[in-house]
């Protein structure tokens, strides 16, 4: 039998642009928001096509949660107490 | 007070950070001989505050001078004077004087500006254009503050309010009583960060003798889960909490708020209670606060409106259904049925799963099999029960009906997306149809599986001049047909179901 290859660690969450860490922020400030993207651009002062591509890819990576319907997509976070605690001290460090 | 104070600190932090003030200096040093700039907070906390503070003015200016060796001077004069409010000049020892300016804000002095060590000849213009420039950067923070506070207090508000605003957004997008209430469940947990949130709604007590004219009506008595989020996979999902009992049937039976450490607790109301909804253990340990409770209420008022919406919807829905039935019923009284129209019913949903059609055309789908006879109303009797062939005019008058059919169909607000359905059923996959001569996917999808339906019935009922098939027969007659008069892919899954379902089970009642 073939050796198993190593696992590859998960990569790190990507906080990739000023944006996603705004957006980020804003969710770990705000926990309990639910909002669309419009709603957050507002929040976060960026324009609305970058911050609606950074929250998908936000939601890809486990850290915001969409709620879709057929008129329009909210998101919100998708941390527990824990995560948001960890997360805001990465951005703090950041 | 307190909250004064720390305003006032704030406000001197910001000026001190201002680089308008360096710019000061740069402008006025030559003009001013040079003297020691200070910058001090208000002298109430006594010498030796205040020493610490014009020591910290060193930050500002850079200047070796500041440590100590004015501090007891400064200290002095302005202290003999704590109560002006406009500049003023004071002794210093050798030829020198000072200058202090009170930082006025509002009719509160919140610190000091000065400088020590002019010359004692320094124009009273020089001094009162210094004055004005250091008003203008006290004014400059004093704005930068109170738009920092104002930020601080109507934002978390307004966000608040763009939550709930989402919140109304997304549950009013659905109609489905079910769906909706899930949704209402997960956003509430969601916005109040509890771990747990369930919904129920009050039962509706069952119609019986009790609602016959006379005797009081039945009030309900128990409320029913309709979503439960957070809680334990063993917990029953579709628990039953009689009126009383419970805290939830409490709330329900009394429309009075719970709120307690770990538990929160709500009347739906419209006119009356229709339900509760329960939030409880928050995912940061914290207690629910009035605040929560508020916004609760809030989102309370605007699921109330959302459910009584669906209840209504799903309401008018079985009440078009009924009617619907009726008529099927009536018409399925004027020509002698083989297949009864529940199995045919059954066949048609199957397929429509099968072929995964959307909510809606399902939906049109089930009212056009029950109503694509509909114009055979206006046919009379002798042509559908006609022994022998038909003439073509007797044709002609069949062929025509499902154009109107949909005309009759087409007044029913309600009924619009049923209308293609039954107007193109008579349409061939080949386009040698009529009424449009409509080809291959240009037929709605729900008039090509009408077609199918229709002419399975048609060959297993038989016609009065024509036997009737068997249910093998039926199915190949479809299969030989696919592609040209009917679509391949629909006469496909049909078969598929018919044969999976078998025919004992699919028409039992009848075959």
């Amino acid at each position: 039998m073939a050796p198993r290859p190593p696992k590859q660690k998960k990569r790190p969450a990507p906080m990739r642009t000023k944006i996603h860490r705004k957006i980020l922020t804003f969710f770990v400030e705000n926990q309990g928001s639910i909002d669309t993207p419009r709603g957050v651009s507002t929040w976060v002062n960026e324009g609305l096509g970058p911050v609606r591509a950074a929250l998908e890819d936000l939601v890809k990576d486990g850290f915001l949660k969409a709620h879709r319907t057929s008129s329009t997509v909210a998101y919100s976070s998708a941390l527990d107490d824990k995560g948001s605690k960890r997360l805001s001290a990465r951005l703090k460090k950041r | 007070m307190a909250s004064t104070l720390i305003h006032d600190r704030e406000l001197f932090d910001c000026l001190r950070r201002h680089p308008g003030m360096r710019r000061l200096r740069g402008s006025f040093d030559f003009l001013l001989g040079h003297p020691v700039w200070w910058l001090s907070f208000k002298t109430g906390d006594g010498q030796k505050a205040f020493r610490g503070f014009l020591e910290a003015s060193h930050e500002i200016w850079h200047d070796p001078r500041l440590r100590g060796q004015f501090a007891h001077q400064v200290f002095g004069a302005v202290k003999k004077r704590s109560r002006d409010l406009k500049p003023y000049v004071f002794r210093a020892p050798s030829n020198v004087a000072g200058w202090c300016m009170p930082l006025v804000h509002g009719e509160r002095v919140i610190g000091y500006f000065g400088v020590s060590g002019i010359p004692k000849d320094t124009r009273a213009e020089v001094l009162s254009l210094l004055a004005c420039h250091v008003e203008l950067i006290v004014e400059s923070c004093s704005k930068a503050e109170e738009l920092k506070r104002l930020s601080a207090t109507v934002r978390p508000r307004a966000i608040a309010l763009s939550t709930v605003h989402t919140v109304h957004r997304i549950i009013n997008s659905t109609l489905n009583l079910d769906e909706l209430i899930s949704r209402l469940a997960h956003l509430t947990a969601q916005v109040l960060r509890s771990n747990r949130c369930a919904i129920y709604l009050v039962e509706k007590p069952k119609t019986g003798v009790e609602s016959l004219p006379g005797r009081p009506p039945k009030r309900p008595s128990a409320l029913l889960c309709r979503a439960m989020v957070g809680y334990p996979r063993n917990r029953d999902k579709r628990e039953r909490i009689a009126f009383g009992s419970a805290a939830e049937g409490r709330v329900a039976k009394t429309a009075r708020t719970i709120l307690r450490r770990k538990f929160l607790c709500l009347p739906l109301i419209d006119e009356d209670v229709i339900g509760v909804i329960t939030v409880s253990i928050k995912k940061d340990g914290k207690e629910f606060t009035h605040f929560d409770q508020e916004i609760l209420t809030t989102l309370a008022e605007e699921a109330v409106i959302a459910i009584k919406n669906a209840q209504l919807y799903e309401e008018q829905k079985k009440v078009t259904l009924g009617t619907i039935q009726s008529l099927a019923v009536i018409l399925g009284t004027r020509v002698n049925n083989v297949v009864s129209p529940e199995a045919i019913l059954r066949v048609a949903l199957k397929v429509a799963e099968e072929l995964h059609l959307g909510e809606e055309d399902t939906q049109a789908l089930h009212y056009a099999t029950l109503l694509k006879d509909t114009a055979k109303i206006g046919i009379p009797d002798e042509i559908l029960r006609k022994p022998t062939k038909l003439t073509g005019e007797e044709y002609q008058l069949l062929r025509d009906h499902p154009i109107k059919g949909a005309k009759i169909v087409q007044s029913f607000e309600s009924l619009q997306p049923v209308v293609p359905f039954i107007l193109y059923s008579r349409e061939k996959y080949d386009g040698s149809g009529y009424p449009k001569g409509l080809k291959g996917e240009g037929i709605p999808i729900g008039a090509r599986i009408l077609a199918v339906i229709s002419a399975f019935e048609a060959i297993v009922m038989g016609r009065p001049y024509r036997d009737r098939a068997s249910l093998e027969e039926a199915l190949a007659e479809l299969l030989k047909n696919a592609g040209t008069q009917f679509d391949p892919k629909v006469v496909e899954v049909f078969v598929r179901v018919v044969k999976r379902e078998g025919s004992a089970k699919l028409f039992k009642e009848t075959v």
